[in-house]
């Protein structure tokens, strides 16, 4: 890996994207989209051959690409396919009944009249302040670890690829009724282990003084 | 009628995934109005939204967020598998 430039990634290939280039492809797409993958599917070896698998198929469809889009933005699109296949052949088999009753998960934050137990303080996350904070990502990933994989995976799908529902449904193979109730507890959970631990990391790390 | 925050909760989820009816509007844009905590709730699942797709988009060169790198076994691999497939592809030269 020779480019290793941070602002390397964003620079078209030579200047001309109209035509392909196979052999730089490792060097300078191969951490672009296997960082991709592995935000996806959190598996590396998974993440390792999903990249693999999109490079194949692109010298495959070589031909395909018309030099509309850059080369990098092209391989992408053929890794994003390769995602949602993999999602779509895990998806077989595995039992909806576990992703179906929140009550119990609603139960720890509402009461039985449906008022919260723990307030939500609009103070507690503000995103800008965040950012920029190396600790807090380390809690982010922390948290999107504690979410159920297909939980996860509809999460993805809906927040960072703006899928529309049936399109999700389709590759989960999941209900919308069932879909709304795993992105629902994925909302809250997050939410809730965020509060829960970035508050408990500040109590013990005071971030730095304001002014 | 007011419906109860746990509803409310319920329905400033839906609305990201799904139109809402107008009732069902109603309902909520009258009880946030009327409540802090879940103004706060909502508030904080915009925040989330955000600093999801800030993590995992590429783009986003946030100092802080976690940037693995394919590791140089697999570059290796990768590149042997594209030189071969190469020469497959293209038997003649």
């Amino acid at each position: 890996m020779s480019q290793k430039d941070a602002h390397q990634d964003d620079l078209p290939v030579c200047g001309t994207p109209s035509s392909l280039d196979p052999s730089t492809w490792v060097d300078q797409h191969g951490d672009v989209l296997y960082r991709y993958a592995l935000a996806r599917v959190r598996r590396p070896d998974v993440a390792e051959d999903l990249v693999q698998e999109t490079f194949l198929s692109a010298l495959k469809s070589r031909d395909s690409f018309q030099g509309r889009s850059t080369e990098r933005t092209w391989l992408t699109g053929i890794l994003r396919h390769k995602v949602l296949d993999h999602y779509r052949s895990r998806s077989r088999g595995i039992p909806e009944a576990d992703t179906i009753s929140h009550e119990d998960w609603l139960g720890e934050l509402f009461d039985e009249k449906g008022n919260w137990i723990k307030r939500p303080d609009p103070q507690a996350i503000q995103p800008e302040s965040l950012l920029e904070r190396e600790e807090f990502w380390a809690i982010f990933q922390g948290c999107i670890e504690q979410m159920t994989e297909r939980a996860r995976e509809a999460f993805v799908l809906r927040v960072v690829e703006s899928e529309d529902v049936e399109t999700i449904c389709k590759t989960l193979e999941i209900s919308a009724t069932n879909l709304y109730v795993i992105l629902f507890r994925a909302r809250t959970q997050m939410r809730h282990c965020l509060t829960l631990k970035w508050f408990r990391a500040q109590d013990l790390q005071p971030p730095s003084p304001k002014g | 009628m007011m419906i109860n925050c746990k509803r409310a909760a319920e329905l400033s989820c839906a609305k990201l995934d799904r139109p809402l009816s107008i009732g069902e509007t109603m309902q909520l844009r009258f009880h946030i109005f009327m409540c802090r905590a879940c103004k706060g709730f909502q508030k904080q699942n915009e925040a989330l939204l955000y600093l999801f797709d800030q993590r995992f988009r590429e783009s986003s060169k946030l100092p802080g967020t976690p940037r693995p790198e394919l590791p140089p076994n697999a570059c290796e691999r990768l590149k042997q598998i594209l030189r071969e497939a190469e020469s497959d592809h293209r038997p003649s030269e």
